[in-house]
């Protein structure tokens, strides 16, 4: 069974001229142990998806289940219960810690909010076992995070999400706006981690490179919608959906012998607000007719826990076709 | 210093240091670097926050922070001339027209009340003063269609433009007097993926019609083997490595250049990453012996005693290690 399950979980903003659909419909499962990747450039909703599924943000409609459970209409004090069981890794080590609170309290704070640990000296000692899970030198117990560079940052935020030793993390960006050396150190550490804690991830990027690494299935999103969700191996062997495989060779790889032949998207993304009922994509889409200004396609099962959402992919038994029509 | 000896050398810096004086402190942000671009030739400068990059940008476009920061040593000779020398004037007609900048945050490097069409106007203006003003709006408007805006959007404001789009209009604009160099500083580090590869695609297509030089900073590699013909690994204010493309991804002779490819997750490899240890050291207390030392896997005892000369490979490929040889001739990358 899912740890983590969203039904049609749907956020809307309303916006000066109506209502803009961040999170729109999105079924999505994350079964114990794995990680997710929820990849997609900005404004897509990933970000807005990560808090809606913690409650962080109030959903606009649909369903989340945690553990079997469904958490959609917990009140705020039950919500607050769960906050030791489901955490959140931010993007910005930078602005996600308070300035003005040592190492040692950052850290204990969640510990004394969720009343974990009563006993000062206990709490101490955990906060010891936390910095040295993640990897932080002791002689920071009382250093403020001005005095930390944005790894170190990062690991303090990572500590304080798991002071409570939850089950579930969100991570948000948790590497990009750290150097790449440091990047890797990061994505090592959090694979360790949920190795030796069993913990389940939605790891949010817009780095197709970093999310290969990490997850084990991959759910791409484009203007509120998921576009695509299945396997990591399935999604770099045979991704489907057009904006999936510009997104796949817009990546830039660092070697001279790679392959070029790269998509470029036309245009960029159109509004998020009160969308027409048509495939959101069509616009930017090399493959787009009028079908798919007629109607928005259903996200569609086609085998083996693939799921696209795309007029042009063959409906024809249960065999794949790469798209044809006008491919370039 | 430099083996290159062609005669088609538009910007050559030989020894430059840049220092900050801060209250008590001295910040060694660029130490002793060496380097030449060719007319038309794409230079990557490749390394991490803090490693002296922009800090080198801006010394070659005398807009560093002063008094505040200094040129200490070196010269920067931009055709005849030597920048470092050069007055506020010179100075003036040379940036805008014959090098200009593109910056990292087309959000910030905009007048946001000003419509971007008079903005790049601004820029012919200045430098073509007998221009009429429908010669100006004609070239600027020409100047907006070669970036891949229409011309109707010339009265817009920079706020009417996503991010993609505020990119072009700074390209525009560096490219509008039509330089002979322009530097690019993370030109598409604050971009989405997709608008990356339209924005790169754009400044190669540019770069191929005018035959300018262009002198690329980044943190990535994949920019850089997207662009460039040449790059330089920098760390702590020094190039420790320098090359061909080739050179720097085939044959990575510098611990710190091979460190970088490791962290990077590959698309044909799920191998756990290999993140180079600890951080760059603090540039106000770098060390007197090689600066990558401390990090490094195969760092011997002269390493923590001297600091490494510049070695030459080949005419164009150097490194500043002194176990250069013993790295290993794997593969690092296995991207042979």
């Amino acid at each position: 069974m899912a740890l983590i399950e969203a039904k049609r979980l749907t956020k809307y903003f309303s916006a000066e001229n109506g209502m803009l659909h961040a999170v729109d419909e999105v079924d999505l499962e994350i079964e114990a142990g794995r990680t997710m990747g929820v990849v997609g450039e900005s404004g897509c909703g990933k970000s807005t998806l990560g808090r809606v599924v913690l409650r962080m943000l109030e959903p606009t409609g649909g369903e989340i289940w945690f553990d079997g459970k469904e958490i959609t209409g917990l009140s705020k004090r039950q919500i607050h219960r769960m906050r030791t069981k489901m955490q959140m890794i931010f993007q910005d080590p930078f602005s996600s810690i308070d300035p003005r609170m040592t190492i040692t309290q950052t850290i204990e704070e969640p510990l004394i909010i969720h009343k974990i640990v009563r006993h000062k000296e206990e709490r101490l000692k955990k906060v010891r076992e936390l910095m040295d899970l993640v990897g932080i030198a002791v002689r920071y117990v009382n250093a403020y995070p001005h005095e930390l560079d944005g790894g170190r940052r990062q690991r303090v935020g990572i500590a304080r999400a798991l002071a409570v030793d939850p089950v579930f993390i969100v991570c948000d960006e948790p590497v990009s706006a750290l150097d790449v050396s440091i990047q890797a150190q990061i994505l090592n550490l959090l694979q360790d981690i949920q190795k030796e804690r069993n913990l389940t991830y939605m790891f949010i990027t817009h780095n197709l490179s970093v999310v290969k690494y990490i997850s084990d299935d991959i759910c791409v999103m484009y203007l509120g919608q998921v576009v695509e969700k299945c396997s990591t191996e399935d999604f770099f062997k045979s991704t489907l959906h057009p904006y999936s495989q510009a997104l796949l060779s817009a990546i830039l790889v660092p070697d001279l012998d790679a392959e070029r032949k790269r998509i470029i998207l036309k245009g960029e993304l159109t509004s998020p607000i009160n969308p027409a009922d048509a495939c959101r994509f069509a616009p930017r889409c090399l493959y787009a007719d009028e079908e798919c200004s007629e109607c928005c396609p259903s996200l569609r099962d086609i085998g083996g826990g693939h799921f696209v959402r795309c007029h042009k992919i063959s409906k024809t038994e249960n065999r794949i076709e790469r798209v044809q029509a006008g491919a370039p | 210093m430099n083996n290159i000896k062609d005669n088609d050398i538009l910007l050559d810096i030989s020894n430059l240091v840049v220092h900050y004086e801060m209250d008590d402190e001295v910040v060694e942000a660029v130490n002793n670097i060496s380097f030449s671009v060719r007319k038309g030739e794409a230079f990557g400068i490749i390394g991490e926050t803090g490693a002296g990059k922009t800090t080198t940008a801006l010394s070659i476009m005398r807009l560093l922070p002063e008094p505040r920061a200094h040129i200490i040593g070196g010269t920067i000779k931009f055709g005849e001339e030597d920048l470092t020398a050069a007055t506020k004037k010179q100075m003036t007609k040379i940036r805008g027209r014959r090098i200009s900048m593109i910056f990292q945050d087309p959000m910030t490097a905009l007048n946001p009340v000003q419509r971007v069409g008079e903005q790049i106007e601004e820029v012919i203006a200045l430098h073509n003063p007998r221009f009429s003003k429908s010669e100006i709006m004609l070239a600027g408007m020409e100047m907006l269609r070669e970036v891949g805006i229409p011309v109707e959007r010339y009265k817009d404001y920079p706020f009417q433009f996503s991010g993609g789009m505020k990119q072009r209009v700074v390209i525009a604009m560096a490219l509008a007097c039509k330089p002979d160099m322009i530097i690019a500083d993370e030109p598409t580090t604050a971009l989405d993926v997709t608008i990356q590869a339209q924005v790169l695609e754009l400044i190669k297509e540019l770069k191929a019609k005018y035959g300018t030089a262009v002198v690329l900073i980044t943190h990535d590699f994949g920019v850089v083997s997207e662009i460039c013909d040449r790059c330089a690994v920098m760390y702590g204010g020094e190039f420790v490595e320098c090359g061909t493309l080739v050179d720097i991804f085939k044959n990575p002779r510098h611990p710190y250049t091979r460190g970088l490819f490791d962290s990077l997750p590959k698309l044909d490899d799920n191998a756990r990453l290999k993140p180079i240890k600890g951080m760059m050291p603090d540039p106000t207390k770098l060390p007197r012996h090689c600066t990558f030392a401390e990090r490094c896997d195969m760092c011997i005892d002269i390493c923590m005693q001297k600091d490494p000369e510049e070695t030459w490979l080949s005419d164009e490929h150097r490194v500043k290690c002194f176990r250069y040889m013993d790295s290993p001739v794997d593969k690092a990358q296995g991207r042979m």
